[in-house]
């Protein structure tokens, strides 16, 4: 092993192809994977972000928002749920934003949501009403804190006093407000998706069971609520898993093709090395030694490649605009597909091992090559 | 047999025996209906520090008889016995720390590595075996290379060296593991005459200086009388 890597730092030349090559897959795998993630939190952002265990939708409403209604009935018995800790009210209109300095048919997607139980970020004490807390995405577009944005063709005005992360809904900004500027919101603009006091969209639910909750809650409404986790919940929104299921098939395929550009370039080497190999063998190298050196050159390229591909991301991440192409890249996703591509080129190596076996000492012998 | 352990003991001690004890052998190759004997009934001994010179045309058996007795080839019958360890049946595995610990080889076309120095080469068959950077194999490799008037050139690559140069690293590597046996394959045929007569002249030195045996399988009769006696080999047969 010591001997190979001294050939990758001594002939670091022969190794450049192989390192620009899977430099480029391990950049379009984390660029995939960068854009899967980055898809599907624009989508769901407001829900990853929920400080929850489940959310619980009513029974028909397909676990959309916009169709679901649950009420005061539905929470006591959330309430009376072992291991339940907390239960807070939910609900979403979308509408047109008017954001000052902007011109006025130049209108921005905005998500306003009405909360009783703060997601991640925002303060657990509840906004005045006509107040609110802006996602990241509306600071990109230039709102400022204390800046006043006009919703929908009401023009409810909605104070935006901080900022939270990230947390889009459906690829829209999203606007964190008290139950009561929500149901305003909701009147003045969609009249018709106004709810009564204590009806929300749906209900946010903190306890333990982990992936058992949502059937217990279900239970204890005995099946008037559909309630999910909260990836599932992510998962369930529109378009979700059809992205997850396109991105993780060209992602897998994107892997294979690492595997064979792996495997055809050692697989080439050893060819090429195959006289020293036989020499090395007859003065007492064993097979497992030799392709133990193989192994460590391919997981030594591919770790360089890696490195290199995920600064590359990580620039690509930093330099886009938040509201332009949709890229997030999570540390699990960099090490996930760091981990991945090496197993790919171990895997690669594999099928040098054959070649490798079959050296023959003896050819060292009376060879004048 | 446990070649690891006894080969182990004869890197280090002076054990009892032969150096080389072929017995009988016979090495038959077959080609679909057809045999070919590549050595017929072969028996030859080397005594410690005694140098054979093994001579014969192209096709004669030379190297199928230094790859049976380096452990490179097994034999179709007969006893194979080196520094007093029957390797006859040893498996692979023996075979491979045989090789490594109890015989050194000097090949026709040098074949250093070529990305490692002159000190680094000899030092490798102890990398091989597991060992790493141990200060007596430095040592050791660092006094083979004076000794072989190179130590000047311990840290070029094989490259940077002339091929008088680079056949007396091979030499330094066959000799870095105290071996009972060297087998040297045509060690001057890629050398004008001059070289060759010098690394001939070293190669004998170097071995009787160890009281280690040596095999020189040579085509070119002029080299012999380096050697304590000539071996003819004629379709597989010794020749006294």
């Amino acid at each position: 092993m010591r001997l190979a890597l001294r050939e990758l730092r001594r002939r670091p030349g022969r190794f450049i192809v192989a390192t620009a090559l899977l430099t480029l897959v391990a950049l379009l795998l984390l660029l995939l994977g960068g854009l899967l993630d980055g898809l599907v939190q624009r989508q769901t952002g407001a829900i990853l972000a929920q400080r929850a265990d489940a959310v619980v939708y009513s029974a028909t409403s397909e676990q959309s928002f916009l169709r679901s209604r649950v009420d005061a009935s539905i929470r006591s018995k959330l309430v009376s749920v072992d291991g339940v800790s907390a239960v807070g009210g939910i609900g979403v209109v979308q509408l047109g934003g008017r954001v000052p300095g902007r011109a006025a048919r130049d209108l921005i997607d905005v998500a306003l949501f009405g909360y009783e139980l703060a997601p991640m970020g925002v303060p657990d004490v509840l906004p005045a009403d006509g107040e609110g807390y802006g996602d990241a995405v509306l600071r990109e577009l230039g709102v400022r804190a204390g800046m006043t944005i006009a919703l929908g063709p009401a023009r409810t005005p909605i104070k935006i006093v901080g900022f939270v992360g990230d947390a889009r809904y459906e690829g829209q900004a999203s606007v964190w407000a008290s139950p009561a500027t929500w149901r305003a919101v909701a009147s003045a603009n969609r009249p018709s998706e106004r709810l009564g006091d204590g009806v929300f969209q749906a209900f946010v639910v903190r306890g333990s069971g982990g992936a058992a909750l949502p059937a217990r809650l279900d239970a204890a409404t005995a099946g008037a609520t559909k309630s999910l986790t909260i990836a599932a919940a992510a998962d369930a929104q529109p378009g979700v898993k059809q992205q997850k299921a396109t991105f993780t098939q060209i992602i897998g395929v994107t892997l294979a093709i690492a595997t064979v550009v792996v495997a055809l370039f050692f697989a080439l080497l050893t060819v090429e090395r195959a006289g020293l190999y036989g020499v090395l063998k007859a003065i007492g190298a064993s097979t497992r030694t030799l392709f133990a050196g193989i192994i460590s050159q391919a997981v030594a390229v591919t770790a360089l490649a890696a490195v290199i591909a995920a600064a590359i991301a990580v620039v690509f991440g930093a330099i886009i605009p938040a509201d332009g192409v949709p890229f997030t890249l999570y540390a699990s996703r960099l090490i996930g597909s760091v981990v991945a591509l090496i197993v790919a080129s171990v895997v690669g190596c594999a099928f040098s091992l054959r070649r490798v076996l079959r050296v023959d000492p003896a050819s060292a012998i009376g060879s004048s090559s | 047999m446990n070649v690891a352990a006894t080969s182990a003991a004869s890197a280090t001690s002076t054990s009892p025996g032969d150096a080389l004890d072929l017995r009988d052998v016979r090495k038959v190759y077959r080609s679909g209906d057809a045999e070919v004997v590549a050595l017929d009934h072969a028996t030859l001994r080397l005594a410690n520090s005694e140098i054979v010179a093994l001579l014969g045309p192209s096709g004669s058996g030379k190297t199928t008889l230094l790859s049976i007795a380096g452990g490179l080839l097994g034999a179709t019958s007969g006893q194979v016995v080196v520094g007093g360890h029957d390797i006859s049946k040893a498996s692979s595995r023996e075979l491979t720390e045989f090789r490594r610990a109890t015989v050194g080889f000097v090949f026709q076309s040098v074949n250093l590595v070529p990305f490692l120095t002159a000190t680094e080469n000899l030092l490798v068959v102890d990398e091989l075996g597991g060992k790493r950077g141990r200060t007596a194999s430095r040592r050791r490799a660092s006094e083979l290379l004076d000794e072989l008037g190179l130590g000047h050139r311990a840290s070029n690559l094989p490259g940077e060296l002339s091929g008088g140069e680079r056949q007396r690293v091979a030499i330094g590597r066959a000799l870095m593991n105290s071996p009972r046996l060297v087998l040297f394959d045509e060690p001057t045929s890629a050398l004008d005459t001059k070289i060759g007569a010098q690394v001939m002249e070293l190669i004998a030195s170097e071995v009787k200086g160890r009281g280690t045996a040596a095999v020189i399988v040579t085509h070119d009769s002029r080299m012999t009388h380096y050697a304590d006696r000539t071996v003819h080999i004629i379709d597989g047969r010794l020749e006294a």
